[in-house]
Parts: structure tokens; C-alpha cells; sequence
């Protein structure tokens, strides 16, 4: 078969369109790729433009050949060929501004639509951000809309751009079922070193004056929460992250231990379900609520309940996790006695004085009373909460106790800590976030590293591991609300996310959540779909007991019947319209061959009224009626329902002599 | 492989069921692409990769039914054709439209060498194309089935059918050459001399016709640009000319018709009135148009073997 529409020439506008959007294409590799292989890609690209005006500047087949060699080279000597994704996507782009160069008839047009889907693949390779994605997919359409326009005789351009949409809007259902469905591997076909995104921003497991209040400076998401079923009240919203136990007067640092942890007796009346989506921190912890149980897939507890990644979370991942909040934790060895209660050599005199006068009045009390003796202290003392503490020298914990007063949650943490110990009572720090953010948008909780923060728990006898937070006592507020990073690193007071915002603020809010919504979706359902989701998705069609590849089989088998069978019911319902105003049409064309019209065959609708009017004039309104009723019967677009009926009538009532 | 059949008007609808479609060489690279990004997909196993590689693999899918689509429920209908003298190319118009008042695009046609394509723009609009066919042998010509194709939207697969509509069209015989005629004229017989005398009286101009004498046009119309006219002669006399199968004496019965076609030509030209004989069929002296198609159309369909 001849293909007439390959003999019409590209047009101008069309190799323009083209490079357009392949160079669109190509853009996001700028973060991936090395300047060498994107000059070779960009000068190619300058030279096709060129071209455009002055077709002798495209160069011959030899001396294409010798660009071909010298591209190779290009990707050769900047790459190193050891990555084979690197390799492989510098090597696409080259040939891709080759391939332009030569780009001459249809074919090469294709091959370079082609050539851009694939370009589309690699940067995914590379970045899997919601932005970069919906990017990349509206570049795909405009790419899929190039071969819709070459294969139009006249190109209108709305009518191409409604239907590449329609089409790539039918083609969602095919794509989301096999996505869905479509059986993933286990291990990798060949092997693969993937370069994770690097956190910029985190809890790391020391602690230093000032370390926290650095963050509370950024709003980045550090996770998101779901609660499936009950949520934990505001002050219950304590994400646990490290437990240090050391402190040298400077900085608090975790104790490695191999010990595994002890059984949590916990209330299961206080059970919470949830589900935690961390962001890619290039580090091994988890922050869950605090107290949670067991430990999903690829994580483990260490003694202090610390949940840590058995490799580091280099890409965001889900979690599902159960908490209870109200539970006893832990049991203290003696060597875990030694170091809650280890203290650096420089205590200054006053610090020391301070606990043992709150020791020697709650002898009697308890161990109970000192710790709420202490939060009276911060509570009652003109301590202020802030962000910016100033500089403090040598012996921080007592110039915070006694000098300055001001602080973030970490001097009160670690000034409590250093006091309980002190006063002989088992404390540690614990850091991690509090609170978080709700998003009605979406449903789900977005906890910041505006909302970093480190408290205490103490050990009290038949008690276990009580958390306690002394910045609760000073700025009770912070536990209700999270903090607004933005406005708190302008002023540098904390300044609170508090409800009543102005009209501006609260758009923005509501922008933001929308965002958050939309990032979480795309992890959820795309990023984060995972085999286990896969196979949980599909027990819930009640075919678990088969092998994932039968059950993806038989998922598209029956899709695609559904498909099927909708299409051959369109298939059988079309042409009964026409047929039906056909049928109606033959019955009037009956009754006036029988009154002894002549009517040949060709004569359409307009032929015959005219023949039947010249016949039967004073019929001339019914025949028109008739005939009005008929064509749009047959031809509009959305005949009306009544029209056949009104036309059965008309021909009825029709009077020919 | 069957074709869409006439029904009976000259019309031929294209229902689903002989639609034939498989992947163009483009389709089969866009395959072979896909596959390569299935591979990438799994290996990095890289959800936006999946996501990617099936919505391009739904994307063809659809394409394959809308390429189907796009051929189905076009109605072909047969224009008229004019009557052409052997060895000249026919010309066979055809309308389109659609059962269905939706757009189509890039429908192509073919017949043997000869294709053209075009878009069907909108609801109830038509088009008509063009189709030329090389004629080889007078008499009637069945138009061969005629291939209907598409590859809109994507390019990816090719749909096409055969519609065989139920038309023919008229091979008038290859007039022979005027010189030779007027050689055989004075050989053999008076009476087919006689049209040469026709040409005395300038009476007119009118439209040249394939088949008017080449001496005959009007050079100085075509040179102001008024297209190609033929100049009228007229004879004063009425006498009938005998156009006479048996005056010819020949064993080449495809050479007799030509120099009767020439004849006929002729007187027709001359305006004069002309009857023809053949074996076992007489056409009574006439002049005009009906009259020389009727006598053109009895050569054309002549059969040697049955009078002979």
C-alpha cells in the first residue's frame, strides 16, 4: 500500500516545534549530565535552526559521520562509561542532536519523537519529583501531539491539541490497570548504582546548644503521617527519634548498644494505627510515635526503642507502624544506671547546689517531686523561649541555669537532663519532632523540621521511662502549636502558626496544603508503589492464592474483556441510530412512490421535497416538516428523542391525494 | 480478502468487520521502544518510568482503534465518470462523507497507482477525490475494488479495507489517425469518404472534446487563453453518411473499429447526420451528442465473435 501522506513535505514549523520541545526534553538533564555532552547537544541544535535559513550548513554525510565519532568520544571521555545510566543517556542525547541534523523527511521525525520518549525515561532515572513529572508528561503530550499533526492532511491546530488530549485521556485506564497490575521484579535485571538525593536538612544523633533552634528555621517536610483510625491528642503528637545518654558539657551523643529491646507492656485500648512516609534523609532513623510497638519490614528497635532503617532512607519511603500511647517501657541494667546518670567533671557550684537542695527537701516526697520541682523552676524563674539564645561559653548548662535564661528546647533539655542527674535520678535526652501540621486537603499530618525538638525521660521506680518535657513548662504553647519557621528566622522570636492569619496567609496556606497533597498522592500511588502494595492491592480482588504473575494476568485479561465487551457494545448500538432514520426515511419515500411520485434513487432529501411539493403543493408545510425532522434525525449530531416519534406522526397525519 | 460491497446505488458503506489493520514500520519501532523502556523500567525499577512506558503503551492501543475507527462508517459513493477513448486515463470522482457526521482525517485512496488522501472535515460535509485509472481496452470498465486507507492518529498502524463499487465506465475505442483514415477512405469506400467533406463551413466554436481532430482546434482561442476550443464545420447538404462496417475490408477487426471511431468523430464534427451499420446491429442516421455516444458506445461494446 502507498502511504500518499508520506510524499507531503515537513513543514518549517513542524522541524521548529520539534526541536522545541526536545531541547524542553533535555533541559532537566543540565543537573545530571556534564556541560560537554549538553554543548554538543546545544550546538547541534543552533546549527539545525540555522539550517533553517541556510540549508548548506548542514553537513554532508561524511562530515556527519565524523560528528557521529566525535560524539561517541565526547561521551566516552565524560562519562567514563562506568555508569551505564549516565552512559547511556549522554550517548541518547548526542545521538538524538545528530539525529536532528539529519533530519530531512517524515522517518526522521519519527525517530526523533521516539528518541524524545526515551529522553523522557532517563530523567526519571535521574529525579522523580511531582514537578519534574507532570513537566516531562505535558512535554510527552506535546510531543505525541508533533505525530498527530503529521498524520493531518490540514493541520488545524486547536482541533490537534483537543484530540491528542482526548486520546491521551483514553489511554489512562489501559495505563493506570497495567500499572497497577503489571508484575515488578524483585532484583534487578542488571546490576545498578543509584546515587540517592542527598538530605540537606535532619536531626542528626548529637546534640549541641543551638543544633535544633538551625532547624526550626526550615519548613521542609520531614515527614508525613496517616492516621487510619484514632489520632493522638496534641500532646501525645511525640515523634521519637534518637536517645542520647552521654554528655561531655558540650554535647550529648548516643551510647551504641547491641542489646535487643525488652518486650513493651503496653494498654491496647490505646492503640494507634498509622502510616509513616518518611522523606529521603541519606540517614538510618525513623522518627514514630512515641511509644510505637513493632517494627515493620527492613527496620529494627534498638534497646532505647529507637526505630532505625536497616540501610540508610535515600528515597521517601512509607512505613505502616503501630503506637500505643499509653504504655511502661524498659527495664534499667545496672551499666545503663552508670550512664544515666553519668555527668561531665565541669559542674559548676551552683548547678550542683541547685539539685541537691531540690534532692534534700523531696526526701520524703519522692523522685517524683524533685522532677516537678524542677519544671516549677523553669516555670517560675524569668526564663524566655527563643530562637535566638545568644552565645554561651564554657559551661553552657550553667550560664543557661543562672545567667542568660534564654533558650530553645535544647538548653532546657539539657540543662533538665544535667539537673536530674544531679539529683540521682536516671535522665536521658530524646530528640526528635513534636507536633506537626494537619492538612485537611489531604488527610494526613506534615510534621516540619520547624517542628525538631528534644526532651527528657527520666526513670522512675515502678514507673519505667517517664517522658518529661521542661520546655512545656516554659512555652506551654509550643506543644499546642508548631512553630512558623518563615516568620521565626525573619524575627528571630518564635513565632507560633497560629489560626488567625490574614486573607494572604491563608491562601497561601491553603496553596500549600494543596502542594502537600499533591506530593504525598504522587508518592503514594506512584513513587511508593511498591511489590507488597501491589500484592496487597490484588488480594483484594480475591486471588491471592495465585502467583503474582497469574494474578497480574488474569487482572488485564479481565480488563481488557471489560474493554472489549464495551467497545463491541458501542460496536452494535452506533448504527442503529442511522438505521432507524433510514428505515423512517424508506416508509415516506413508500408512501409517496405508491401515490405515484417518482423518486429515483439518487435524489437525496431536498431533491425530493422538491418533487413533492411541484406535486403536491398544498402539502408543501407537512413535507417540509417531514423532511426537516429527517435530516436531523440523520445528521445532527445529538437528534433529538422525540424527533422519530414526532415523525412517525407527521407521516401519519400526512394527507396525499 | 473481502471488500465492502455496492448497495446498489453506487454507494458503499465501511463496516467494521472488513477493516483490516496491522503496525506500520513506525508502529513496529514504536514497539521496539516501549519494550526497551519496560526493561529500563523494571530493571531501575522506577514507578515514574512504569508510569511513563504505559501510558505510551495505551496511547498505541488507543491509536489502534482510533485508526480503525476512523475508516469505520465511511460512505464512498461513486460520481458519475465520463465516457473516455481507450488509452487515455479515466478519471473516477468520488464522494465521501460519513454514516456518522464525526471528522475524519488522512483517509487515503488508492487504485492501483494512483492514491490521493484527504481530510473529511465536519458533520455532514463532503469531499470528493480523484482517482485516475490507465485505460487499455474499449467496452466497459468495471472500476476494480479500490483501496480505502488510514493511518491517522499516530502513524502507528495502517487500517484499510476494499470497497468495490458497482460502476463502470465506457472505453469508447481509440479513434484512428486522421491521415490514415483518409488514406483508407480513398481505398476502400465513398461513403466513409464523404465525412471528409464535411469540413467546408465554418459555423462555430465550442469546447474541444478528447477525440476532435487535432487540426480542427481553434490555436488563436487557446492563444488568447479561452482553453482549448474546437472549431465547428458544417455541410449545407443533410444527406446522411453511411458509417458501414462492410465497406472495411480488413481481418483486424480492432483496426475497423478505430477507423469507424474516426469516422464517427468526424461526421459528428462536421455536424452532419450519420448512421451506423456493424454486423447484426444498425443505428439509424442522426446527429448530436446522444446520437454520436450511442454510435461510440455500440463500437466500444462491439463483439467480433458473435457476428462474425
Amino acid at each position: 500500500m502507498k502511504d500518499a501522506l508520506a510524499q507531503q513535505p515537513v513543514t518549517r514549523s513542524m522541524v521548529v516545534l520539534l526541536i522545541v520541545l526536545l531541547t524542553l526534553l533535555v533541559l532537566p538533564h543540565v543537573a545530571n549530565l556534564s556541560g560537554w555532552i549538553l554543548g554538543f547537544f546545544l550546538a547541534s541544535i543552533v546549527l539545525r535552526l540555522a539550517a533553517l535559513r541556510l540549508p548548506r550548513l548542514l553537513p554532508g554525510r561524511w562530515l556527519l559521520g565524523l560528528l557521529m565519532l566525535l560524539g561517541i568520544g565526547n561521551v566516552v571521555i565524560n562519562t567514563g562509561v562506568v555508569d551505564g545510566r549516565l552512559a547511556g543517556t549522554a550517548l541518547l542525547v548526542v545521538m538524538l542532536g545528530l539525529k536532528l541534523l539529519e533530519l530531512k523527511n517524515r522517518r526522521d521525525m519519527y525517530v526523533c519523537v521516539f528518541l524524545g520518549f526515551f529522553v523522557v525515561m532517563t530523567q526519571f532515572l535521574y529525579s522523580t519529583r511531582l514537578w519534574l513529572a507532570i513537566y516531562l508528561l505535558i512535554s510527552t503530550g506535546l510531543l505525541s501531539t508533533l505525530l498527530v499533526a503529521l498524520n493531518r492532511v490540514h493541520v488545524d491546530v486547536r482541533q490537534t491539541f483537543a484530540a491528542t488530549a482526548l486520546l491521551l485521556l483514553a489511554s489512562l485506564p489501559v495505563a493506570i490497570t497495567l500499572f497497577l497490575v503489571f508484575p515488578r521484579l524483585d532484583t534487578p535485571l542488571w546490576a545498578v548504582t543509584l546515587d540517592a538525593d542527598k538530605a540537606v536538612t535532619g536531626i542528626s544523633d548529637t546534640l549541641r546548644m543551638g543544633s535544633i533552634g538551625q532547624l526550626s528555621q526550615s519548613s521542609a517536610t520531614a515527614f508525613r503521617v496517616r492516621f487510619s483510625d484514632k489520632e493522638p491528642t496534641a500532646e501525645q503528637r511525640y515523634w521519637r527519634g534518637m536517645v542520647l545518654w552521654s554528655f561531655d558539657g558540650k554535647t550529648w551523643s548516643a551510647v551504641p548498644t547491641a542489646v535487643p529491646p525488652r518486650r513493651l507492656s503496653v494498654v491496647p485500648e490505646s492503640r494507634i494505627d498509622y502510616e509513616l512516609t518518611m522523606e529521603a534523609t541519606g540517614q538510618p532513623w525513623l522518627f514514630p510515635l512515641e511509644m510505637t510497638a513493632e517494627e515493620p519490614d527492613g527496620t529494627r528497635f534498638n534497646r532505647d526503642y529507637q526505630l532505625i532503617s536497616r540501610g540508610e532512607i535515600n528515597k521517601r519511603t512509607s512505613y505502616t507502624l503501630t503506637a500505643y500511647t499509653r504504655f511502661k517501657a524498659g527495664d534499667l541494667s545496672q551499666r545503663q544506671t552508670e550512664l544515666a546518670l553519668q555527668l561531665p567533671e565541669e559542674i559548676s557550684e551552683r548547678t550542683r547546689e541547685l539539685a541537691l537542695g531540690w534532692k534534700q527537701a523531696a526526701t520524703i516526697t519522692g523522685e517524683q517531686a524533685i522532677v516537678e520541682r524542677a519544671l516549677q523552676y523553669f516555670n517560675q524563674q524569668p526564663f524566655v523561649y527563643t530562637l535566638t539564645p545568644g552565645q554561651l561559653g564554657e559551661d553552657p548548662v550553667d550560664q543557661f541555669l543562672f545567667d542568660s535564661r534564654r533558650g530553645f528546647c535544647e538548653h532546657y533539655a539539657s540543662a533538665f537532663a544535667v539537673l536530674m542527674r544531679l539529683a540521682g535520678i536516671p535522665s536521658r535526652i530524646v530528640i526528635g519532632y513534636q507536633g506537626g501540621e494537619f492538612n485537611p486537603r489531604a488527610g494526613h499530618w506534615i510534621v516540619r523540621q520547624s517542628d525538631a525538638h528534644a526532651w527528657n525521660e527520666v526513670w522512675l521506680e515502678g514507673r519505667g521511662w517517664v517522658r518529661v518535657d521542661p520546655t512545656a513548662a516554659v512555652a506551654p504553647e509550643r506543644i499546642e502549636q508548631s512553630i512558623d519557621a518563615g516568620q521565626s528566622s525573619a524575627s528571630g522570636r518564635v513565632v507560633y502558626a497560629l489560626d488567625d492569619k490574614g486573607l494572604f496567609s491563608k491562601l497561601w496556606q491553603e496553596a500549600s496544603w494543596l502542594v502537600d497533597a499533591a506530593d504525598l498522592g504522587w508518592h503514594r500511588w506512584v513513587l511508593g508503589f511498591s511489590k507488597a502494595r501491589q500484592t496487597s492491592l490484588l488480594q483484594r480482588f480475591g486471588i491471592a492464592d495465585l502467583p503474582a504473575w497469574a494474578q497480574s494476568i488474569l487482572v488485564i485479561a479481565v480488563v481488557f474483556m471489560l474493554m472489549l465487551l464495551a467497545y463491541l457494545f458501542g460496536l452494535i448500538r452506533k448504527p442503529q441510530r442511522s438505521d432507524e432514520a433510514l428505515q423512517l426515511w424508506n416508509r415516506l419515500l413508500q408512501r409517496l412512490r405508491a401515490q405515484g411520485l417518482n423518486v429515483p434513487a439518487w435524489f437525496g432529501p431536498q431533491q425530493t421535497l422538491q418533487a413533492a411539493v411541484r406535486k403536491w403543493p398544498r402539502q408543501r408545510e407537512a413535507l417540509e416538516y417531514l423532511v426537516r425532522l429527517y435530516i436531523q434525525l440523520r445528521y445532527a449530531q445529538r437528534p433529538q428523542a422525540q424527533s422519530a416519534r414526532r415523525f412517525r406522526e407527521g407521516l401519519r397525519q400526512l394527507q396525499l391525494k | 480478502m473481502r471488500a465492502e460491497q455496492d448497495d446498489g446505488d453506487g454507494r458503499v458503506i465501511i463496516g467494521g468487520r472488513r477493516i483490516y489493520i496491522l503496525p506500520t514500520r513506525y508502529g513496529l519501532m514504536y514497539a521496539t521502544l516501549l519494550l526497551l523502556m519496560l526493561l529500563g523500567s523494571l530493571n531501575y525499577d522506577n514507578q515514574p518510568a512504569y508510569l511513563l512506558t504505559f501510558i505510551l503503551v495505551g496511547l498505541g492501543l488507543n491509536a489502534m482503534y482510533q485508526t480503525w475507527r476512523n475508516l469505520r462508517g465511511i460512505r464512498l459513493h461513486m460520481l458519475h465518470a465520463e465516457p473516455v477513448f481507450c488509452g487515455h486515463d479515466m478519471t473516477l470522482r468520488l464522494r465521501l462523507d460519513s454514516v456518522d457526521a464525526r471528522p475524519r482525517y488522512a483517509i487515503q485512496m488508492q487504485l492501483a497507482d494512483s492514491a490521493c488522501v484527504d481530510d473529511l472535515p465536519d458533520n455532514s460535509e463532503s469531499i470528493v477525490m480523484t482517482l485516475q485509472a490507465a485505460s487499455r481496452q474499449r467496452g466497459w470498465y468495471s472500476v476494480p475494488r479500490i483501496t480505502l486507507s488510514t493511518r491517522y492518529p499516530l502513524g502507528l498502524f495502517t487500517a484499510w479495507c476494499y470497497a468495490a463499487p458497482k460502476t463502470r465506465i465506457l472505453v469508447y475505442p481509440a479513434p484512428a489517425d486522421q491521415n490514415m483514415l483518409v488514406r483508407h477512405t480513398l481505398q476502400d469506400g465513398e461513403e466513409l469518404a464523404t465525412a471528409e467533406h464535411g469540413s467546408d463551413d465554418f459555423v462555430g466554436l465550442r469546447e474541444y472534446r478528447p477525440g476532435d481532430p487535432p487540426r480542427h482546434i481553434d490555436w488563436k482561442s487557446y492563444a488568447r487563453e479561452r482553453g482549448l476550443m474546437s472549431k465547428q464545420f458544417s455541410s449545407p447538404q443533410g444527406t446522411p453518411i453511411l458509417i458501414d462496417w462492410h465497406a472495411l475490408h480488413s481481418k483486424d477487426v480492432e483496426w475497423k473499429i478505430s477507423l469507424l471511431t474516426r469516422a464517427v468523430l468526424d461526421a459528428d464534427q462536421a455536424g452532419r447526420r450519420y448512421a451506423l451499420q456493424l454486423p447484426g446491429q444498425f443505428i439509424e442516421a442522426a446527429s448530436g451528442a446522444a446520437h454520436r455516444h450511442a454510435c461510440l458506445q455500440a463500437l466500444a461494446c462491439f463483439e467480433p465473435d458473435t457476428h462474425a
